[in-house]
């Protein structure tokens, strides 16, 4: 009975959260609820594993979550011919997201971030909320993979010595 | 790609990519393989975890569906081979409830929620064995209500015909052995009450190298591999 009640206060505490991240990455509330089971049993299992990493609780089980999904969406069939629909190709408008990082509330990370390029700020916080890949990533942008690769590497490496300093 | 071909820079850009989610499915997949055996990857891959979530704070919370809890516990609680004791999740749940306490997230009535009637009625110890030069780790925690010692070996595995021994060191008395590390992971040792006295705040575990049948002298004989604090739950 321990085990149940210690669960659902888990539960209770931190499924909307993580179901938050499965609706955005997954984009489907079906396959949302069906991977917020899977992430709950995955926590519930590494759960020993937690003590001992440096993580703070909630963003270790964010990044299961997201792990979770990530994996989920990749090995999706690609609907072909669908891009043009599933994402604003030419919208500039800045995403909830950038609009905070623009009004830097103060947070570390926002402050790096405003340090990047803007679109190169905006893509990776398009890949950490919605899971997007390299490709995808591309394909809103309308730049070949390879640059998109050269960008984030080269945003992530400046982000960590931001981080850092 | 293994350790030895891969440059610290590509190691670096690879558990960046991994963090942020962008990675095509057989370049994760290829990544989650080498991560098994890779302890300074998953150190790596960690420290772009933790640099990468804050974004993560901007995920607005949606209430999920009632259905999901049910269904989960069904899923956790009615299948023997993901039955996990408690203590298992406590570590998890004492941590969550200090950062959300600390966080936005904080909420009183979590602490009124906290002294659960497993927590009231199992107070004891926990500790982390850790090597700092190997991947060895242990997590312990003794529960006073039934003195028993539970060991989880998360990592780490004794040389050839060589055995882990795990030792309790109370203040400045020699250590006590409470015997060979098992090959199972997980195991519990029950503890006399002389011994569980002994399980005072500070006191330390420690484990060190010994023959196979654990040390001839009573006394720890090899190096000492791992050693761990003992704090209060």
């Amino acid at each position: 009975m321990a085990d149940r009640q210690a669960f659902a206060r888990l539960y209770d505490h931190t499924s909307s959260k993580l179901f938050a991240v499965c609706l955005r990455i997954l984009n489907n509330r079906a396959d949302a609820e069906d991977a917020l089971q899977e992430i709950y049993v995955k926590i519930w299992k590494k759960s020993s594993t937690f003590a001992l990493s440096e993580h703070s609780p909630m963003s270790w089980l964010v990044v299961i979550a997201r792990n979770h999904c990530i994996d989920v969406v990749r090995a999706r069939k690609p609907i072909s011919g669908d891009i043009e629909d599933t994402y604003d190709v030419a919208d500039d408008s800045p995403s909830p997201e950038s609009a905070a990082i623009n009004r830097s509330d103060g947070r570390r990370i926002d402050q790096c971030l405003a340090e990047l390029e803007k679109k190169h700020a905006d893509a990776v916080t398009a890949a950490y909320m919605d899971g997007y890949s390299y490709q995808e990533l591309a394909e809103k942008y309308a730049v070949p993979v390879n640059t998109m690769r050269t960008w984030l590497r080269r945003s992530l490496a400046k982000l960590k010595d931001c981080l850092e300093q | 790609m293994s350790k030895a071909t891969q440059t610290k820079s590509e190691r670096e850009n690879l558990c960046a990519e991994y963090a942020l989610g962008v990675l095509p499915l057989a370049e994760r997949l290829a990544f989650e393989k080498q991560l098994k055996d890779d302890a300074d990857l998953r150190s790596l891959l960690e420290a772009w975890e933790i640099r990468l979530a804050p974004i993560g704070d901007n995920y607005k919370s949606v209430p999920a569906p009632a259905s999901i809890l049910s269904k989960v516990e069904s899923k956790l609680f009615e299948r023997p081979d993901l039955k996990l004791s408690w203590w298992n999740s406590i570590v998890l749940w004492r941590g969550l409830t200090a950062g959300l306490l600390a966080s936005t997230f904080g909420l009183l009535v979590i602490i009124n929620n906290i002294s659960s009637p497993t927590v009231q009625t199992s107070p004891g110890f926990i500790a982390e064995i850790k090597s700092e030069t190997s991947d060895l780790r242990v997590a312990a925690l003794y529960e006073s209500s039934s003195q028993t010692l539970r060991l989880n070996r998360i990592s780490g595995a004794p040389a050839n015909t060589r055995a882990f021994e795990l030792w309790l060191i109370a203040g400045d008395q020699p250590p006590i052995s409470l015997g060979v590390l098992p090959e199972k992971k997980e195991f519990r040792i029950s503890l006399s009450p002389e011994l569980s006295a002994k399980l005072v705040q500070n006191a330390l575990f420690a484990i060190s190298d010994e023959p196979e049948d654990g040390s001839p002298t009573g006394q720890p004989t090899g190096a000492v591999l791992a050693v761990g604090q003992i704090a209060k739950i």
